[in-house]
C-alpha cells in the first residue's frame, strides 16, 4: 500500500502518487463545499499538508480514502463557518418540520438531474451539503460518518433525515412549482 | 439493474472538467514538504546537542561523566 511504503520509506515518489491518485477527487468535493475555485485551491494545499503531518497517525483501521474525505470535510466546514460564509436558513421554519420518518425516499435525491442538484445543493447549509455527499458519492456507512464528525450514530441519523428533507423542500420549492 | 446515482454524475463531472488541480498547488505542497524534511532532519541532528548545552549550562553533567562519589575520610576501605 502506498501509504505504508511511504511511511516507511520517506520516498518522495510514493506521496506523489498519493497526491496524484486523490488530489482531483478532493479538489473536486472542495469546490462542492466551498463554491469557489481558488478557495478550492488553497484548501486542497491545506489539506495535504495536513494528511502529511498526520500521516503518522493514521492507523489504517479505516481506508485511506475515508480518512483523507473525512479530514477534506472537517477542513471546509471549518473554513465555511470561520469566515461566516454558511448559508443562514430560517431555522424556525426548519423546527417546525416534524421529521422522524424518513419521508424522502433516496431514489428522489440520486435522481435529481446534475444541474439541479448543483442549485439546490449550493442552498443547503455546509454541514448538510457534507451528509449527503459523505451518504451518497462516498457511500459510507453511518457508522464512519458518525466517527469522522466525532457525533453518536442516532444523532448523524437524524441530521441525514433532516438534510434530506430540506434538499426536498428546496428542490420542490425551485424545480416542481414551475 | 445498477440504480442510477447523479450525485457520483456529479463528482465525475467535476473531475472531467478540472482534470486534474492546477499544477502550482502541487509544486507548493512538493516545496513545503521539502521544507519539512529540512526543518526535521536538522531538528532530528541538532536537539540533542542542544539538549546537552542547556544541561551544561544549568549546571549539570552528562550521564555516564559523572565523577566518582567521595567518600567521607573515616570511611573503611575494604581490603582488596
Amino acid at each position: 500500500m502506498l501509504v505504508s511504503q511511504y511511511l516507511l520509506t520517506q520516498q518522495q515518489w510514493y506521496f506523489n502518487e498519493l497526491y496524484d491518485r486523490y488530489a482531483p477527487k478532493v479538489f473536486a468535493k472542495c469546490i462542492t463545499l466551498l463554491k469557489d475555485e481558488i478557495w478550492a485551491e488553497d484548501a486542497l494545499q491545506d489539506i495535504f499538508i495536513k494528511v502529511v503531518l498526520r500521516l503518522a497517525d493514521f492507523g489504517e483501521r479505516s481506508k485511506f480514502s475515508t480518512w483523507l474525505y473525512s479530514i477534506t470535510y472537517n477542513y471546509c466546514i471549518d473554513q465555511v463557518r470561520k469566515r461566516k460564509y454558511d448559508v443562514m436558513m430560517p431555522d424556525e421554519a426548519w423546527d417546525r418540520l416534524d421529521v422522524q420518518d424518513d419521508t424522502t425516499d433516496d431514489k428522489y435525491l440520486l435522481e435529481t438531474k446534475i444541474h439541479e442538484l448543483k442549485v439546490v445543493m449550493g442552498e443547503l447549509p455546509v454541514i448538510d451539503r457534507a451528509l449527503l455527499l459523505m451518504k451518497y458519492q462516498d457511500d459510507l456507512s453511518i457508522r464512519d460518518i458518525a466517527e469522522s464528525m466525532e457525533k453518536t450514530e442516532s444523532a448523524i441519523k437524524m441530521q441525514i433525515l433532516r438534510a434530506k428533507e430540506k434538499f426536498r423542500v428546496i428542490h420542490e420549492k425551485l424545480f416542481k412549482s414551475i | 439493474m445498477e440504480q442510477e446515482n447523479n450525485f457520483k454524475a456529479w463528482e465525475e463531472e467535476l473531475i472531467r472538467n478540472h482534470r486534474q488541480p492546477p499544477e502550482d498547488v502541487g509544486n507548493n505542497l512538493r516545496q513545503n514538504m521539502g521544507f519539512f524534511r529540512l526543518f526535521g532532519d536538522l531538528f532530528e541532528l541538532y536537539l540533542p546537542k542542544m539538549f546537552k548545552i542547556i544541561v551544561q549550562v544549568v549546571g549539570g553533567t552528562e550521564p555516564g561523566t559523572r565523577a566518582p562519589r567521595r567518600q567521607p575520610p573515616n570511611t573503611i576501605q575494604e581490603q582488596q
